[in-house]
């Protein structure tokens, strides 16, 4: 698949180019903003990555996915352009240093670790909700919300498909780091949607 | 019975949450995973999450992206037209 739009992007397919760009525009953004203080800067990054991608497209050797190698291209630019910007850079470092903030889970356990509050069950049509238009915006924000290296991971892994290793290798950290961070992100996300369907059932 | 002794505590509901994420991964050691499906055969609370779990992911994997402002999309497509044209000739 990727031999073919690679193909056609080198011969210079403007559906090609522009498809490729509404694929991956969205979770760029996202993974840009968490590189740099503002969505501006953000939105900046993403354009040079997108220029590099066109200028660079005939030396993609097909080593990686077409998809990792964009998004190693957007992390080197967008952490350039965040260095530059230390404030911003410090408290983010702060933000994720003090973990989840609130365990979306804390005082559902009794002492022993069983559930006093158990997870209410979702409506057999919870998939057909869980792809509605409205709860999407909402799981969106709630992404948009988690801790910047939450962000990363969770946008790269589950919104993006990456495998775990690509995602260590992209984004530098461990193996380790990167499983926590994706069940806190998941463990957020999961209780969001938990709420929501609760206010459903509730209105 | 000797054997029990050596045995690591059965798995609670608390820890089975903290499992979940590197059970999905498959990043669980044979032993955790068979002490975690232990558990998760006994207690439909912890089945029921972990499936919420795998909905909130199937949820993430399937968000449609939003559509790129068409400004953002002309000027690209400018670059592109320009650059793939140059490297064409």
């Amino acid at each position: 698949m990727d031999a073919d739009i690679v193909r056609r992007l080198r011969a210079g397919d403007e559906v090609a180019f522009t498809e490729l760009v509404s694929t991956y525009q969205t979770s760029l953004v996202r993974l840009a903003r968490t590189f740099v203080p503002s969505a501006a800067l953000a939105e900046d990054v993403v354009q040079e990555t997108w220029i590099a991608v066109i200028r660079g497209i005939d030396r993609f050797e097909g080593r990686s996915s077409l998809k990792t190698w964009i998004y190693a291209i957007l992390v080197r630019r967008a952490r350039t352009a965040g260095a530059r910007e230390p404030r911003h850079r410090l408290l983010e470092d702060v933000r994720d240093a003090s973990g989840d903030g609130d365990d979306p889970l804390d005082g559902r356990f009794d002492a022993r670790g069983g559930w006093t509050e158990p997870p209410a069950e979702w409506p057999d049509d919870v998939d057909d909700r869980l792809s509605a238009p409205q709860m999407a915006r909402r799981v969106r924000e709630a992404i948009n919300e988690l801790p910047a290296s939450q962000r990363q991971v969770v946008t790269l892994r589950d919104v993006e498909g990456l495998d775990p290793t690509e995602v260590c290798d992209l984004l530098g950290i461990s193996e380790g780091n990167q499983r926590v961070l994706v069940h806190r992100a998941r463990t957020r996300l999961r209780a969001l949607i938990e709420s929501e369907m609760a206010e459903e059932a509730r209105s | 019975m000797r054997w029990r002794a050596l045995r690591r505590p059965d798995v609670v509901c608390q820890e089975a949450v903290q499992l979940f994420t590197d059970y999905l991964d498959d990043a669980l050691s044979t032993k955790e995973r068979s002490r975690l499906e232990s558990h998760l055969a006994t207690c439909p609370p912890c089945r029921r999450y972990l499936d919420q779990l795998r909905s909130t992911v199937a949820t993430l994997g399937h968000l449609e992206p939003d559509d790129v402002p068409p400004p953002v999309m002309d000027e690209l497509l400018e670059v592109f037209r320009r650059y793939r044209s140059d490297a064409g000739s």
